[in-house]
């Protein structure tokens, strides 16, 4: 991009990607970035690398000649070192992923994400082919009383991705509006 | 026409830094390296040693930090590093995009400050240049924040001020989500 020396115009935005282990955030990420994933520690990483428990793994979509938007996935473990904080201040929402096999892995994300009031989907990750009855059933079963949009995904296509991202910000729009949407 | 264009320290190329007790000053004993690798050497750089132990007795106090045994060190030099500051006057955030200035040659005083602009001929946000130039990310904004001061690098708009982001943004997003 040039900007043939003016002061450039670029606005970014970002959503928060979070869930238990192994349920995809990184595959959600790196399926739809159109940069590799890279991450960021809090604390300087010495002798553990960069991608130790407490990085942040982000990738970059670029929407337009002038926006960006950023995906991060803040580690599942909130120590004293501030990368929540980073990633959720003025964050449009976030998506929990959830393994239908494992819900109570993602219980925490959810828990947080309602605690302070953020926007957020539940994205099933159904590799199994769990429907969205299943999906009921559990979030059910974990009292979610969950007001957030379910939507199934699949991490590895990026069709899945770009409609959950699509279903966040309209939520995220809705709630940003005033206008309460109605419980499932 | 980027802010800053008269302050120190975007004359000649062999200009002083500023009198300004700065993360640049701190940074001139030592490069990134000798801070990364501090640990597995004995210290023999007396000047980097003697800096960081001044600003460790001068940082304030722990109030928000409950670092783990094996960690306090790494924290003290983060802290070293950045003369002690954790915010900068400029509204960083990690999802910020930042830019080179086209004044870049002249201020840039520190090897650091060329990698980032280097970096930043595209604009990049907080977080990539934390990311790639292997930074802790409060590190990495007192950096930018230091160069954004001195006219090296643009400060782009966010969503937000971190607040949550308005509705005309949101509708941006979905506009551009829904062309992918």
């Amino acid at each position: 991009m040039d900007y043939g020396g003016s002061r450039p115009l670029l606005t970014s935005a970002k959503i928060v990607v979070a869930g238990g282990r192994r349920v995809g955030r990184t595959t959600f990420v790196t399926s739809i970035a159109d940069t590799d994933v890279m991450s960021f520690a809090a604390l300087p990483a010495e002798g553990v690398g960069v991608t130790g428990l407490f990085s942040t793994e982000f990738g970059r979509v670029t929407l337009d000649r002038d926006l960006m938007l950023y995906l991060f996935s803040p580690p599942q473990q909130r120590g004293p070192h501030h990368e929540w904080d980073d990633v959720l201040d003025g964050a449009i929402g976030g998506v929990v992923l959830l393994d239908v096999t494992r819900p109570a892995d993602s219980i925490d994300a959810i828990a947080f994400f309602e605690e302070c009031d953020l926007p957020y989907v539940v994205a099933l990750n159904s590799f199994d082919g769990a429907g969205h009855e299943q999906a009921s059933a559990v979030l059910e079963a974990m009292a979610v009383a969950s007001r957030a949009p379910i939507v199934k995904c699949d991490p590895r296509d990026r069709g899945f991705i770009k409609r959950t991202l699509i279903t966040l910000v309209e939520h995220a729009k809705i709630r940003r509006s005033g206008v309460e949407r109605p419980a499932v | 026409m980027s802010s800053g264009a008269n302050r120190p320290g975007r004359g000649s190329a062999g200009e002083e830094p500023p009198a300004e007790t700065s993360f640049a000053e701190l940074l001139n004993g030592f490069s990134f390296d000798s801070v990364l690798r501090r640990e597995r050497k004995p210290r023999t750089d007396d000047d980097a040693g003697r800096v960081q132990e001044e600003d460790v007795a001068a940082r304030p106090p722990e109030d928000d930090f409950d670092p783990p045994g094996e960690e306090s060190a790494s924290i003290v030099r983060a802290y070293a590093w950045t003369g002690g500051r954790t915010k900068s006057e400029f509204a960083l955030q990690v999802e910020t995009m930042v830019s080179a200035t086209s004044a870049y040659v002249a201020a840039a005083m520190q090897a650091e400050h060329h990698e980032v602009l280097e970096l930043c001929q595209h604009p990049r946000s907080v977080a990539e240049v934390a990311a790639l130039m292997r930074l802790p990310l409060g590190v990495a904004k007192v950096l930018l924040g230091d160069m954004a001061g001195r006219g090296l690098i643009d400060v782009h708009e966010t969503a937000s001020g971190g607040t949550a982001p308005d509705l005309g943004l949101m509708e941006r997003v979905l506009s551009g989500l829904r062309r992918l």
